[in-house]
């Protein structure tokens, strides 16, 4: 009784194997014939009256099931649509869990969504300790919750609070930490594992499920005390989200809904909370972004043809704070890193920054002490050059200025291999000028970090014009390597990220002059959903730093860059941001207290030209030069995608990933609208600052930014 | 037995050497040794040893320590996979007490030279501060016991007999270890033995202490040290940088030194702590290969080694292991001490060196006790430790005798002279010795 998907191994004694083979796929995901097959599997099975026991196992190496197709939840534009299918799904595996025997789920790898519902509807389940082995429920992060009964099963079965987490934070677990939440019955060795999954199920039979309840655990289940656990969820929740993503929010609800309810109900009421979340604008952006970084993982940045060298060593030249972040990020990664500084008060700056990043891990039990000393071991620090013969990237983070870049990467040269990469770390030094130093162009590119390195999952992979494919595949694999996300942008001021971030900066630093407040205008962005407001963001890079930047894309791009005169000003009074303790706000201890409002004295040119904008209107003036501005970069073709704008402002900057990016966000707000906003907004005095460039004007003719939409 | 080859040093590194329960407190030896490990790795661009990158292929490493930490029972395997040599090249440690280092390097030597091996990472490495407080056998027995109960009642019981006096006076590992298990004296009062043999002055052993600090304040200011020594940021917050020896006192007078009093006998001793080495936290490594190999990747030659020799006699006349071993060692190498430029006698005391001294210039001694017709020779101050000593840079026994070799070389090769000679007494009765040639 064999199909496509799945195959059945008679295993003696009346056992059976059924083993997930996905044809044509290194995975198994639940694809619709995937899911009928699996049905029409248990139809026949319930018929046979000789079962004693089902093991179902995986054929792919490191993967046991992935979970549903990600694009039939994307495809889902109807409540209606969702339910079905959801309902379908979900019975499906409710067939499957009332089989009339034994069934024992043998997870041997990556254990996620469906898959692990269909693990949850087995009887029991056994877990391998390889370190493949990944449970758990994601939906949350694609703004849905698990529909195919894992809502209702997973409580069911292990403590609520653990129950919880794991569906709130959509967090994955390996086999020894799951056995001992209780999700799986037995943890086994990896070697031979479907053998001694399959000899313990039969040695099991008659055991029951384990039972991880304790006293406590009871306790809290109990009225008064469940209330308290699902408000203080709440409460976490509503801390991290702020409330802008309706999925956990729906979650709490329905578990709180369906305790204690019948089978049959409670799968009933999750495949309702599970089709309004499908059809929400936000579950569809967070898969799109889902599926551009998977888009990510599998290109090189160029094309398949051309081969990345894998980068072993490293050298990292300049090891100050961005540096020592850097070195964190190879070292994080076992790749040995010889740091080289000017002097040892240098150096030691980046092992004190590194070690602060691994600090962390250690804190949190993520690494043990001579883990850390291992890590931290991969990075040594020099004065010279000695060593970088053996290094097959340098990365440069020197002082953000061209002749000292110039001389530096001329002078490294000459003390590293004929094939070794030479990167630039600079936000906004021209690569192309770079490679003018030095002999070998086609080796020199661009590897721009974010900052704070360890938190900050973007790098832009820079192109010069004499940037060869090879090294621009090399720079952009050694980011996924590290574990960031990396888009490929061409060499010109600000490269992406930053030449977006600019204007948005500007522009509040503009309506701060217009009149409106710092706290104002701070607060209807964190509405919006930016991590952080503008002009505290300005603090945090530092006033003089934004008011230099500034200056370089004014010189760039003329008027349409026109800076706020503002930064400068405030500047000049001794003001610098957060580095100095003071600027837009106040700080203690290096962090804001609040808003400094004696700044408002040092501006003389303060209006109140701006102070009774609406709060949309606010919003608009500050995003849509962004947009803008993108449009212009894509016509450039300085990415080549809108899929990478999004990716860069999502990754580069915290922009609200709910709303999909600032490019996904242009098309909900239609281009067509944006252009016209901006009209206004030139005209009441913005100027050629604020007028729609001629690009953005093409795309709001055409319609959006995304094709097929 | 075939022809030996001839056996190069190419260069060595070592961390600072900082005085025990200071600023390596708490870094465990086999850090000190993968920071000193590394960085040789890098400097010679050796990489991991193996692949396709490094410019010669390590066959094995081999380390000297004495204190062995409980977490790193073979120190030499800890250190070469930390620093990043693969995983294939064996690692064995090695323990001459205080010539740990020394036997690490004469283990380099003799794979090498015999054909065994061809590249050969050695060093020595020691953390005293890091040496243990041992339970006393009363309380393991009592911790055995309370294992094997399993009442509560009874292992309360069992709890009243807690033997707290046992439990709060435990062995010193590093009193233990100073200690000679034969003669029973501890090392400083061997050192005081020798003083009334060979008639030290409490003044002279001062005066030897003051000039090893001022020689090696010196050789700090003009950057002599700082060319083999590679600067350690201290974990785990890395607030700082260890960038030189932590001992050599630049204000060191003969006033202070003569307000100690004698630290071993009290009664009739001159040996003090201020004219004895401290114990110290350090690690030293060198990479020795066969003249071939360094000639094939384009090494600059420190020197090549000339001889090895180890020697043994009475323990309680410890200190006179460099006269005993530097005579076999200058034997075998077809050299006398007057050829020697650089002489490298390790300071585990004043009185010890200055023994050495008496001892090596005295016809009968040499008569006696080498059975050599003639005195082995003086040695001249001048020659003797330029860059100061152990009781101003510190002995950290297990790296001590790789240091002094490396020391050695390195003063060669900067005043350009040809002969170099370091030796140790060793703790029990034992010397080891290394001549050492640099390369034209």
């Amino acid at each position: 009784m064999n199909t496509k998907n799945f195959k059945l191994f008679d295993r003696g004694d009346s056992w059976y194997e059924l083993c997930f083979d996905q044809p044509d796929s290194k995975a198994n995901v639940f694809t619709e014939e995937a899911l009928r097959e699996l049905d029409s599997v248990t139809e026949e099975l319930s018929k046979r009256k000789d079962i004693i026991g089902l093991v179902v196992t995986s054929a792919k190496k490191d993967i046991y099931i992935a979970g549903a197709d990600i694009n039939l939840i994307k495809d889902l534009d109807t409540i209606d649509k969702a339910l079905t299918a959801c309902s379908a799904g979900q019975q499906m595996i409710h067939r499957f869990s009332k089989l009339p025997f034994e069934t024992v789920a043998a997870i041997s790898g990556a254990c996620l969504g469906g898959g692990f519902e269909l693990a949850l509807a087995c009887k029991k389940r056994v877990a391998s300790d390889a370190r493949a082995v990944k449970i758990g429920l994601p939906e949350v992060m694609l703004g849905i919750l698990p529909g195919f009964g894992g809502s209702t099963r997973l409580p069911r079965l292990v403590p609520l609070p653990t129950a919880l987490d794991l569906i709130l934070s959509g967090k994955q677990v390996d086999g020894k930490r799951a056995f001992k939440m209780g999700i799986v019955d037995a943890f086994l060795p990896e070697q031979d594992f479907n053998e001694r999954a399959i000899a313990w199920a039969k040695q099991n039979i008659n055991r029951s499920g384990r039972n991880v309840h304790t006293f406590m655990t009871r306790l809290m289940e109990m009225v008064p005390l469940r209330g308290v656990v699902f408000s203080q969820a709440r409460k976490q929740v509503m801390k991290t989200t702020k409330g802008k993503y309706p999925a956990p929010l729906k979650i709490l609800d329905l578990l709180a809904e369906i305790h204690g309810l019948q089978m049959d109900e409670a799968l009933k009421r999750e495949a309702k909370a599970f089709s309004q979340l499908a059809v929400t604008p936000i579950s569809k952006r967070l898969i799109e972004i889902f599926q551009l970084t998977e888009g990510v993982k599998k290109t090189n940045g160029v094309s398949d043809e051309v081969k990345a060298t894998k980068v072993e060593r490293a050298g990292l030249l300049g090891a100050g704070v961005m540096g020592g972040g850097i070195a964190w990020a190879f070292a994080n990664k076992d790749i040995p890193v010889r740091m080289k500084d000017l002097n040892w008060d240098g150096i030691r700056l980046g092992y004190e920054q590194a070690g602060e990043n691994f600090g962390f891990a250690l804190k949190k039990r993520k690494l043990t002490k001579p883990q850390f000393l291992g890590k931290m071991g991969m990075i040594s620090g020099s004065l010279d050059y000695s060593g970088f013969r053996n290094v097959d990237v340098v990365v440069e983070a020197v002082v953000e200025n061209m002749d000292v870049k110039k001389k530096v990467m001329a002078e490294t040269e000459k003390y590293i291999s004929e094939n070794c990469i030479l990167a630039s770390n600079t936000s906004s030094l021209s690569i192309t000028e770079m490679q003018s130093a030095v002999s070998r162009p086609q080796n020199v590119g661009g590897l721009h970090f974010f900052n704070p390195v360890s938190r900050m999952p973007l790098v832009e992979v820079i192109a010069g014009e004499k940037t060869s494919k090879e090294t621009v595949a090399t720079l952009f694999e050694l980011s996924k390597k590290l574990g960031k996300t990396p888009i490929v942008v061409k060499d010109g001021p600000g490269f992406l990220v930053n030449r977006l971030l600019l204007p948005y900066m500007n522009e509040a630093l503009f309506l701060y002059e217009e009149g409106v407040s710092i706290e104002r205008i701070d607060q209807v962005m964190l509405d919006f959903g930016m991590p952080m407001g503008p002009m505290r963001l300005v603090d945090e890079v530092g006033i003089d730093v934004a008011a230099k930047v500034a200056k370089i894309l004014n010189q760039a791009f003329g008027a349409r860059a026109e800076a706020s005169p503002v930064s400068e000003e405030i500047v000049k009074s001794g003001r610098l941001g957060k580095k100095n303790g003071k600027g837009f706000y106040k700080y203690e201890n290096g962090k804001p207290t609040a808003v400094d409002e004696s700044i408002d004295a040092l501006v003389k040119s303060r209006t109140t030209k701006s102070a009774r904008l609406s709060d949309l209107d606010l919003v608009k003036r500050m995003t849509y030069p962004m947009i803008n501005e993108a449009a212009l970069a894509l016509a450039e073709g300085v990415v080549a995608t809108p899929g990478e704008v999004d990716l860069g402002m999502i990754f580069g900057t915290g922009f609200a990933p709910f709303r999909g990016g600032l490019l996904r966000y242009a098309d909900s707000e239609v281009p067509q609208q944006v252009a016209e906003a901006l009209e206004k907004f030139s005209q009441a005095g913005g100027g050629e600052r604020l007028a729609p460039n001629q690009a953005l004007r093409e795309i709001a003719r055409k319609g959006f930014f995304y094709s097929g939409r | 037995m075939s022809e030996l080859r001839d056996v190069v040093i190419v260069d060595g590194v070592r961390t600072p050497f900082a005085k025990a329960g200071t600023n390596f407190a708490k870094v465990r030896a086999h850090e000190l040794g993968r920071v000193a490990m590394r960085e040789l790795l890098e400097r010679l661009e050796i990489a991991d040893g193996k692949g396709a990158k490094a410019r010669v292929k390590v066959d094995e490493v081999c380390i000297g320590n004495v204190g062995s930490p409980e977490d790193a029972a073979n120190i030499s395997r800890v250190i070469a996979m930390q620093a990043g040599l693969d995983k294939s090249i064996p690692g064995y440690t090695v323990h001459r007490n205080c010539a740990s280092g020394m036997e690490a390097v004469a283990q380099g030597w003799l794979k090498i030279a015999s054909g065994q091996a061809e590249v050969m990472m050695v060093g020595g490495v020691e953390s005293m501060s890091g040496m243990p407080l041992i339970y006393r056998p009363e309380a393991v027995d009592f911790f055995a016991r309370m294992m094997r109960i399993k009442s509560p009642v009874q292992k309360i019981m069992a709890l009243l007999k807690l033997p707290l006096g046992t439990l709060l006076n435990p062995i010193v590992a590093i009193q233990e270890g100073l200690t000679d298990p034969f003669c029973g004296m501890n090392m400083g009062q061997t050192a005081d033995l020798l003083a009334k043999e060979f008639r030290i002055t409490r003044e002279e052993q001062d005066q030897f202490a003051l000039d090893s600090h001022r020689k090696a304040v010196a050789a700090q200011e003009n950057g002599k040290l700082a060319e083999e020594i590679v600067p350690v940021p201290v974990p785990m917050k890395y607030k700082e940088v260890v960038r030189e020896d932590i001992g050599p006192r630049k204000e060191q007078s003969m006033e202070q030194l003569k307000k100690l009093k004698p630290y071993f006998d009290r009664v009739n001793g001159t040996v003090t702590v201020g004219n004895a080495c401290g114990i110290t936290d350090g690690a030293a490594f060198l990479a020795l290969m066969t003249r071939e190999q360094a000639r094939n990747a384009g090494y600059k030659i420190l020197g090549k080694i000339r001889s090895v020799s180890f020697s043994g006699h009475e323990p309680e006349r410890m200190g006179l292991g460099p006269v005993y071993a530097s005579h076999l060692a200058l034997k075998k190498a077809g050299l006398s001490l007057k050829q020697m430029d650089v002489i490298e006698v390790n300071e585990a005391f004043a009185a010890q060196v200055l023994s050495v001294m008496k001892a090596a210039a005295s016809k009968e001694w040499c008569q006696e006790k080498l059975g050599i017709s003639d005195a082995l020779g003086e040695i001249d101050p001048a020659k003797l430790n330029p860059n100061g000593g152990a009781i101003a840079i510190g002995h950290p026994v297990g790296s001590s005798g790789a240091r002094i070799v490396l020391t050695a070389l390195k003063e060669l090769n900067r005043s350009g002279k040809q002969f170099g000679l370091a030796t140790l007494c060793i703790g029990g009765g034992q010397g080891g010795a290394v001549v050492v040639e640099r390369e034209a």
